[in-house]
């Protein structure tokens, strides 16, 4: 569906750099990454808001195009429009460009998530203004969605429900794409397809979740079943007093049967495979 | 069908689907040429994503325990009856095998396992 | 296309009954309500520049199904129309006050005579002369940042009002020296006196409306590239 590659971005005080990247179509792809880590700089390249150095970024084979847009959903980390302009006047500027726009669609899913539309845009709240962005997105019946961090800001409670929404939004249709981006990974344990892990300005990895499952688990141990030898097979380590925990990679390093073992969660994942900088570490120790 | 997955194990969700239909099969819960759900409707049912669904039905069927028919579906193969048994005496094995690990550690001698076994082999033999 | 109007025009519209405001210029400045029609158009720039910035509106808008081209075409449309709509309104409008006696006698005689003779000429220049401005601060709106064109918007609007007094004051000159449009007039300007006034407005209309032209391909050039 989407195809980036050899992709350099160079922003000021920021690189991304993708050598190559397929989303496929029909699927569920989370990406997740520190903050800063370039989850919004890629899914902006993907949108063609920003424009890399060099290489191509294609949907459906094709530089993005009009035709393309009509058919993507967006949600990003904020609404961004005049604050002093009233939720209505999002209403009219979509209806205007989308030819699928469904007015009553839209108007049922504001009304199912108590938005009001007589409010100013500054007066609401992050998870109204979120949902407002959602059924914006939703309500011209796009073939793609693209979140940028759309569960920040919301409480457990609200996410949860909005991953259903998400879910059921997925099953009604065979054919239909999300990419989502987020660093509350929980969300989507349960739920992604593909997971894209996005460190530094790279990526990390881009897998299918049965492969994440298999290749990484936590080992705990204390330290004397540990040696120097074993200490350089753990993609990640951390320590406290006498005990260890480690991400295994599996398919690099095989886990010997007197090991421990835990699933890895991505946030696990997350967390032993990023890079922490000098001064984070200093606030460990 | 059913199937309990746990997101706590260590085992991959697709590992546990096939764990977990090999033992129906093994039991006879599932039976030859029982139509099984689609991935999508079993991968909507678990809550799990369709390529776990669907690595679970490519190892069962790897493993000859399933077959499929183009636009119909997948089914349980028929197993001869000492495949399934040889199953169930291998899973009993593993957990032969666990509890013998599990009394080294507390520090039972080879001896001592033997001769709790046999009490419990006589109690069974006078119940 | 219609779409990026549509888009351009979401944002104008919100500023709804302060166009009714133009009207009062014409009433209370006469002739030279050119000035402050300019400024309040000025104004009105810089509010919206301003606000896009301030909400990074560019990042929604170019995740709707419009192009670039179009989206910026459709901003170097809209203020040409919007100046042609404000200035006829305007025209009109004084036209109609020139009806009322009392009005005459509000603003004058020189103005009232000045109004009713040059008007064509003075509109086009005036309009030439805001594309000119205009045309500019778009370019470098759509290059650089916002802090930029706040600064080209100062120097812009002294520039045009210069002009504005200047052809003003030129054609006043000539309706004194019975209707006669001469060469020999006593102006400021050095070689513009030379030129018979009429030719003087067409150029600075003219001038104008190539100005703009040029910008916009120099900003779509600019534009297609631009991260935002």
């Amino acid at each position: 569906m989407i195809q980036l590659d050899n992709v350099h971005v160079a922003l000021k005080g920021f690189d991304l750099t993708i050598d190559e990247l397929r989303i496929p179509k029909g699927f569920t792809v989370g990406c997740i990454g520190r903050n800063g880590a370039g989850k919004s700089t890629l899914i902006r390249t993907m949108m063609g808001l920003t424009v890399p150095a060099r290489g191509d970024v294609l949907w459906d084979g094709a530089p993005l195009d009009v035709a393309m847009k009509e058919r993507i959903g967006f949600v990003y980390d904020d609404l961004y429009y005049p604050k002093e302009f009233k939720v209505k006047a999002l209403r009219r500027l979509f209806r205007s460009v989308y030819p699928t726009w469904n007015d009553s669609l839209y108007t049922e899913l504001l009304e199912s998530y108590g938005v009001s539309e007589k409010k100013k845009i500054k007066q609401l709240s992050k998870g109204m203004k979120m949902k407002t962005q959602i059924a914006l997105a939703l309500a011209h019946d796009p073939d793609v969605l693209i979140m940028d961090e759309p569960t920040a800001g919301l409480d457990p409670v609200v996410r949860r429900q909005f991953v259903a929404m998400l879910r059921d939004w997925m099953d009604a249709r065979e054919d239909r794409t999300l990419f989502f981006s987020t660093h509350i990974t929980s969300d989507l344990e349960r739920f992604a397809d593909y997971i894209l892990l996005i460190d530094d300005g790279r990526v990390k990895f881009f897998l299918p979740i049965d492969e994440v499952e298999e290749r990484f688990v936590l080992v705990r141990g204390t330290t004397n079943t540990l040696s120097e030898r074993d200490q350089a097979m753990f993609e990640g380590v951390e320590w406290r007093g006498s005990q260890f925990t480690g991400l295994i990679d599996r398919s690099t390093h095989p886990i010997a049967d007197d090991w421990i073992v835990e699933r890895a969660s991505l946030e696990d994942i997350l967390y032993f495979l990023t890079e922490v900088t000098h001064d984070e570490a200093r606030i460990i120790d | 069908m059913d199937i309990f997955i746990s997101h706590e194990r260590p085992e991959p969700l697709y590992a546990q689907i096939v764990e977990q239909v090999k033992e129906q099969i093994a039991r006879g819960v599932l039976e030859p040429d029982e139509q099984l759900p689609s991935i999508r409707n079993l991968a909507k049912q678990l809550e799990v994503s369709v390529i776990t669904t669907k690595r679970a039905y490519e190892e069962l069927e790897n493993e000859g325990l399933i077959y499929s028919v183009h636009g119909r579906g997948s089914f349980i193969r028929a197993q001869a009856n000492n495949a399934k048994t040889e199953w169930l005496r291998l899973e009993f094995e593993k957990k032969l095998e666990a509890v013998l690990q599990e009394g080294r550690l507390l520090g039972l001698t080879a001896n001592d396992i033997r001769l709790l076994i046999d009490v419990y082999l006589e109690e069974e033999e006078t119940k | 296309m219609k779409r990026a109007l549509s888009i351009e025009w979401q944002t104008w519209r919100s500023y709804g009954g302060l166009y009714l405001l133009i009207f009062l210029f014409p009433l209370l400045f006469g002739v030279t309500f050119f000035g402050p029609i300019s400024l309040f158009f000025f104004i009105m720039i810089f509010s919206q520049a301003w606000y896009n910035e301030q909400a990074n509106v560019e990042q929604l808008e170019l995740s709707l199904p419009v192009s670039r081209d179009d989206r910026l075409l459709a901003r170097f449309l809209m203020y040409p129309m919007l100046l042609i709509v404000l200035g006829v309104a305007s025209i009109v409008f004084v036209f109609i006050l020139t009806q009322f006696a009392v009005w005459k006698e509000f603003v004058g005689p020189d103005q009232v005579a000045s109004l009713t003779s040059g008007i064509p000429s003075i509109a086009f220049a005036w309009f030439g002369g805001m594309l000119l401005v205009i045309g500019l601060l778009l370019l470098v709106y759509t290059v650089f940042s916002f802090k930029w064109a706040t600064i080209f918007i100062g120097v812009g609007y002294f520039l045009s009002i210069g002009l504005l007094l200047l052809a003003a004051n030129v054609d006043m000159e000539s309706n004194r020296t019975n209707g006669e449009v001469s060469g020999s007039i006593e102006v400021t300007g050095g070689w513009l006196s030379q030129l018979p006034v009429e030719t003087a407005m067409l150029g600075i209309g003219t001038l104008g409306l190539i100005v703009y032209v040029v910008c916009f391909f120099l900003a779509r050039l600019s534009y297609r590239r631009k991260t935002i």
